[in-house]
């Protein structure tokens, strides 16, 4: 989470530095990753959700955030991860039916500082 | 003494945006007459420091609210004179936050002594502290504040997150009369309230934590308190009429994340919560009158199957009044809780498929202008006796009553000195051998309390 958030703390930034004496800042961020290596069986083994049925590290996906600053301090985010890979496939990726894209995320927050 | 404050059609957000204090205070003198010492709970001196106002601006006694302290919490905790940071122009602040950020903290040292010890237990239980607590009360936007405490207690021997209130407040029109609205992110259903007639901020506003306490209580007495996470939209009009609606959803504090076949206690879905009420000041009384509820679907263990669904729907009433240099406060609350209890039932923790609880609580306090107050409560809880879910009674009852008394005495504003006595006519459906052996008697509890907020 820490991660995603940051991908997104960094683009926004940008749109602050265009107006800094704004009254509220909006910004869109679209990322996208992944994670590939050597298939490994042993190292990689099939479990519900957390595991892999093909042994292979292999993830990718998109992850797509909008987010409102109605003052430089707050922040509210509404974001969607989105698998096209997870744990080395696409379907039945942990050997126990779970799909890559049953962990697709919705992800709301509000974060404050102060 | 009697301080005129408040501002009738200009709400403190606005104020709090412009005008230097002393501006302020003009423009609040044409306002409501409002009781200088009276008491209230989430006194934190966070907001003392911050506004620059002594606590009885906001508190008869702490915790109890005056009409000044429920319009700072109606508007967000949103007033400063703090040096603050800012940035954006005047009329669209991008930041306006504390330089020094007003952090406050409250002490309490307590002892307790019920009539009877406890089965092989010590009596005579002292606790320093009963409850540490650091507090972040300060407004952190324009029109956004915080109420976030941190609790050490004796008890758990650790240190956590304990009342969150996170508010947004805005003023409009509506009929060319003050609308004040705003939303509450919390997380203990009637934390956000504004009176002291609902549980979180409700008497006994201290008492003893290690003395039994009757078993039964309606889910919405700080049953969910902490565990919850609620966002709801408020409003105020015409300073008279108030209304809020909030959804919760389970938000635990430890235990599994996410919850799963080891959580307990789990809503499913979204709790809805209402409150509704009509204020009314005229000369030196003050009067409310409400009605809040809460209707939730609780999973007592695990997170699938079958729900115990609990609906409490309450009334309540709160009275103050200015006599002389001192005070009557008064508040009263009726709750009826229905309870539908199928898993329950089916895990074998209850008897009966539906119950239901009522609850009723009165009570009153004199403080005079040396801020010593007396205060004499009562209450009573009674349901459908229900031999599995009551397991502690001999009768299967959860019928309990009592009345507590109390002296106070507040030295200084943000101290207070209390002896407390809390009595029990029944308790867990008797009065004698209860629980078999013991009599309600026998709980009856002691306490002393010093209770420091600084």
């Amino acid at each position: 989470m820490w991660s995603a958030a940051l991908v997104g703390g960094l683009l926004s930034t940008a749109v602050c530095e265009r107006a800094p004496a704004q009254q509220a800042s909006h910004g869109a961020t679209l990322a996208y990753f992944a994670t590939s290596g050597d298939r490994d069986t042993l190292l990689h083994r099939p479990a519900p959700v957390a595991g892999t049925r093909t042994g292979r590290p292999n993830s990718s996906g998109l992850i797509g955030e909008l987010a409102f600053l109605p003052w430089l301090n707050t922040r509210f985010a509404l974001q969607y991860v989105a698998y096209a890979r997870f744990n080395g496939s696409h379907d039945d990726y942990d050997g126990f039916g779970r799909s890559a894209s049953d962990n697709n995320t919705l992800y709301l927050l509000a974060w404050l500082v102060f | 003494m009697r301080t005129r404050i408040l501002a009738t059609g200009i709400a403190l957000g606005v104020l709090a945006a412009g005008a230097t204090l002393q501006q302020r205070s003009a423009i609040a003198a044409n306002g409501v007459t409002v009781n200088a010492h009276t008491i209230h709970r989430e006194v934190i001196p966070s907001f003392s420091r911050q506004t620059g106002l002594a606590c009885n601006q906001c508190h008869t006694t702490f915790p109890q609210l005056t009409a000044f302290g429920r319009r700072f919490k109606l508007n967000g905790y949103t007033l400063t004179r703090l040096q603050m940071v800012e940035a954006g122009d005047t009329a669209n602040r991008s930041l306006k936050i504390n330089l020094i950020p007003p952090v406050s903290a409250m002490v309490q040292a307590s002892m307790s002594q019920t009539r009877k010890a406890q089965p092989g237990a010590q009596n005579g239980n002292v606790e320093l502290p009963q409850e540490m607590s650091i507090f972040l009360g300060e407004e952190i936007t324009p029109r956004v504040g915080t109420f976030l405490q941190f609790t050490y207690s004796a008890a758990d021997a650790s240190f956590g997150f304990d009342n969150a209130d996170i508010r947004y407040a805005n003023q409009g029109k509506l009929g060319s009369k003050e609308l004040i609205y705003g939303f509450s992110l919390n997380n203990n259903p009637t934390v956000q309230d504004l009176w002291n007639t609902t549980s979180a901020w409700g008497f006994p506003w201290a008492s003893s934590e290690v003395a039994p306490t009757p078993a039964a209580a309606t889910l919405i007495e700080g049953g969910l308190a902490q565990q919850v996470a609620g966002l709801g939209a408020y409003a105020m009009w015409d300073n008279h009429v108030y209304g809020e609606f909030s959804v919760y959803r389970s938000a635990p504090q430890g235990g599994p994340h996410p919850p799963d076949a080891s959580a307990e206690n789990t809503l499913r879905g979204v709790a809805p919560y209402w409150r509704a009420a009509l204020q009314h000041s005229w000369g030196s009384q003050y009067v409310e009158l409400g009605t809040y509820g809460l209707s939730t679907r609780l999973y007592p263990a695990g997170v699938t199957g079958s729900t115990d669904r609990y609906t409490d729907v309450a009334l309540d009433a709160q009275y103050e009044r200015k006599v002389g240099k001192g005070s009557i406060t008064g508040h009263t609350t009726w709750i009826n809780e229905t309870e539908k209890l199928e898993a329950s039932v089916a895990a074998g923790a209850a008897t009966n498929p539906s119950n239901t609880l009522k609850t009723f609580k009165i009570d009153g306090s004199y403080y005079n202008a040396g801020r010593v107050g007396l205060t004499v409560s009562y209450f009573t809880t009674s349901g459908d006796a229900d031999a599995l879910r009551y397991a502690g009674s001999a009768t299967g009852s959860p019928n309990s009553n009592g009345v507590v008394g109390e002296v106070d005495f507040l030295p200084w504003l943000n101290t207070r000195f209390t002896l407390q006595y809390v009595a029990y006519g029944k308790f867990d459906g008797a009065r004698k051998a209860y629980d078999g052996v013991r009599n309600a008697s026998d709980n009856n509890t002691l306490y002393l309390l010093t209770w420091l907020v600084f």
